[in-house]
């Protein structure tokens, strides 16, 4: 018996290996791009339709997803680079491009000048790392502001465009309870957890006051400016004053605003889809504006985009090629920012957006770049920890400075 | 003749033995053995990320990762931190898991189905577990802050434990032990059974109370159970790493990392791999020590 099915393994062992044999003697070529979202239920269709349609247009390519959970996915990109495994293209976020250059390649090394042409040079610009270009962007999602239209409207109060108007309008909303739980209403949302998205979050923070966080030439670190200063001083008094919750991850924010407890927060434009996700009623009661303006700024927040990143190392530069221009094309990508992921195009040509963007309509035009350094993951976890102690730990703002030049020079950050 | 066929006879036998070992010897240099010395190697050295991705080796900068981590003003209290978890979340852990065994062992009605359902937080994943406790401790809306809320009569409305830079640290312990007391208490339930009845009952008949049983008779014949039990609680929360990451991610102001936080971080967020490795020695060598002091204490009280 034993003998019989050792033999019926070994069958069907030569079996597949015949059938993946086959496959390869079809004489399609595999492209392997590496997409985090496939897994995120939200967008787990989107990017299976990019696969269905571009092996359909292609049909010498076969299209393979490598998926890890998005926090995961450096290192595994990493790892398997580290192995000689490489991965033809990935999405992901621009913020990880100082981070998973070396595992890729210079845009201009793979993909053609005329596909490379279609996207507008200022935000290729801040996808520069090392000199070279190493990232597409796939769309533009800038921090805005996120408001529950009805919370305003019961409050009696305007939308803020400043944060004077903002501390204004926190000591109305505070009064107020949420209709879906009947909970206490949070009047504002900054996100400062120990993550660094909180990180940029914090820096597009900064950059509302006019602040630096680094200088864009050099990439070293320049926090010794006014607007710096005064961010952190506003976070602390919004803080003191009850008007926010500290250390909170955006995604418990988008929980917060889905269910009418929190009535204005900041996230990235394509968070909205995290809170219709949890609430599909929320999109009757949320709109958008602009980063607010604070001190001698101007309310500009940091440029932040999905991106691709691609590489030849597999000898693949046309499928490449023909896989970038397929998912950039105006109907894929338009599909994605008008019914997927709120955004804006990344491209010259203009595109239609969601209406929940309306209100911050020309945020997409203020926005200011993080200069990419390798210590940036770093750099995000010490502005949280930053933030932290002049909210939670009630530190001053001066002493919390200090604290944290003495952790950044510590992980040698922008030196 | 004789002597060299009992010679042949004591070669054979060695070489049957080092036969039957040799497996678990490959299996141990190869995965434990080699990988530990790698990573003391690779804590002497700069060795990055990028080193991965472009094929450069490391290369040799003496102490030099060691020198920056005392330069960290963070890692002194790091290790304190580390310390002061690991003693807490033991010595929670054993009393309440001996206080459920006992329970348990009493022919309490239903024990066979809480024995089963207790079981349950052991089979979670710890990644899983940590959501969980996360969503409890929610600081807007979870239960926690709800439970403080009540029983202090509506003194306390705004209590979110992993907000606190005091008590982030023992809502992790919180979660943690939800995890580990069902595996403490079901090995300290098999020690309990295996006490003999007939010296209990002796030591009923010449008048002991339960205390003194407990403590001069139950207790004593469980010490290799409650060494074991010890030594795996002092190195699951010595390297205590995903409910804390999962939790907290090491915040806020750095008020629950450890040394397991620390050595991530070094390797994985700042991708240093040679600061990761000159972290995880001294996490290695202090847990060594631990260990050691513990088990020659444990010693000590046999001898006694």
């Amino acid at each position: 018996m034993k003998k019989l099915l050792s033999l019926v393994l070994a069958l069907c062992l030569i079996l597949s290996l015949a059938s993946v044999s086959a496959l390869a003697e079809g004489g399609k070529t595999v492209l392997k791009v590496s997409n985090y979202a496939v897994l995120e239920s939200n967008y787990t269709k989107f990017w299976e339709d990019v696969e269905t349609g571009f092996e359909a247009a292609y049909p010498e390519y076969d299209l393979v997803y490598v998926t890890s959970e998005y926090s995961q996915t450096p290192n595994t990109v990493i790892t398997a680079a580290g192995a000689e495994d490489y991965c033809d293209a990935m999405f992901g976020e621009l913020s990880w491009v100082s981070t998973l250059a070396y595992a890729f390649e210079p845009v201009n090394d793979v993909l053609t000048p005329e596909l490379i042409g279609e996207f507008d040079a200022t935000i290729l610009d801040s996808c520069v790392f090392d000199g070279e270009c190493y990232a597409i962007p796939y769309y533009v999602s800038p921090f805005i502001l996120y408001y529950n239209k009805d919370l305003l409207a019961e409050a009696g109060v305007q939308v803020p465009t400043n944060y004077s108007e903002l501390a204004a309008a926190c000591e109305k909303l505070a009064q107020l309870k949420s209709p879906i739980t009947g909970n206490a209403v949070v009047p504002f949302g900054q996100t400062t957890a120990s993550v660094a998205i909180s990180g940029t979050s914090l820096t597009a923070f900064i950059y509302n006051f006019g602040g630096d966080v680094l200088d864009l030439e050099t990439g070293k670190m320049s926090i010794d400016n006014e607007g710096f200063t005064e961010a952190l001083t506003c976070l602390k008094s919004l803080y003191d004053a009850g008007y926010m919750t500290a250390n909170q991850k955006l995604k418990e924010l988008r929980q917060s605003f889905a269910n009418g407890e929190l009535a204005m927060y900041y996230d990235q434009s394509w968070g909205f889809s995290g809170v219709s996700g949890i609430n599909p009623d929320a999109a009757a009661f949320t709109a958008s504006a602009p980063a607010l303006s604070g001190g001698n700024g101007s309310g500009q927040s940091v440029l932040n985009a999905g991106v691709f990143m691609v590489s030849n190392k597999n000898g693949n530069a046309e499928g490449v090629n023909k896989f970038i221009e397929y998912v950039t094309s105006d109907e894929v990508n338009g599909h994605y920012i008008l019914d997927i992921a709120a955004g804006w195009s990344a491209k010259t040509a203009p595109m239609e957006v969601q209406a929940v963007l309306e209100g911050a309509t020309g945020s997409q035009g203020n926005l200011k770049a993080v200069p990419m350094i390798e210590t940036l993951n770093d750099l995000n976890l010490e502005l949280d920890t930053l933030a932290q102690n002049v909210t939670l730990n009630g530190m001053s703002v001066e002493d919390a400075i200090q604290a944290f030049k003495d952790s950044a020079a510590y992980q040698e950050i922008g030196e | 003749m004789e002597r060299q066929l009992r010679f042949n006879k004591k070669t054979g036998d060695r070489l049957f033995w080092l036969l039957l070992i040799l497996p678990a010897l490959i299996i141990i240099t190869t995965f434990i053995l080699i990988p530990i010395a790698d990573s003391v190697r690779m804590s002497f050295t700069e060795y990055k990320m990028k080193n991965i991705l472009r094929g450069t080796p490391a290369t040799w900068n003496h102490f030099e990762n060691y020198a920056k981590l005392l330069r960290n003003k963070q890692f002194l209290p790091t290790i304190g931190r580390t310390f002061g978890f690991v003693v807490g979340v033991v010595l929670a852990q054993f009393l309440l898991g001996m206080i459920f065994a006992l329970i348990l062992n009493s022919n309490v009605r239903g024990a066979r189905l809480i024995r089963s359902v207790m079981m349950m937080p052991w089979v979670v994943p710890t990644v899983i577990s940590a959501l969980i406790w996360l969503w409890i401790f929610q600081s807007q809306y979870g239960l926690f802050k709800y439970l403080v809320s009540v029983f202090s009569l509506g003194a306390v409305n705004d209590f979110g434990i992993l907000n606190d830079t005091s008590w982030a640290l023992v809502g992790i312990g919180i979660a943690a032990l939800w995890k580990q007391i069902p595996l403490t208490t079901l090995l300290l339930l098999a020690g309990l059974q295996n006490v003999p009845d007939d010296m209990i009952e002796a030591a009923t008949i010449d008048g002991a109370g339960y205390f003194t049983r407990l403590f001069k008779i139950v207790m004593p014949y469980m010490r290799s159970v409650i060494q074991v039990v010890l030594t795996m609680a002092i190195i699951e929360n010595f390297k205590q790493f995903p409910l804390i990451w999962t939790m907290t991610g090491g915040g806020p102001s750095n008020s629950t990392t450890t040394l397991a936080i620390m050595s991530y971080r070094e390797a994985f967020v700042s991708q240093n791999l040679g600061s990761g490795a000159a972290v995880t020695t001294i996490w290695m060598l202090l847990m060594i020590v631990v260990v050691w002091v513990f088990r020659k204490l444990m010693k000590r009280q046999e001898i006694d």
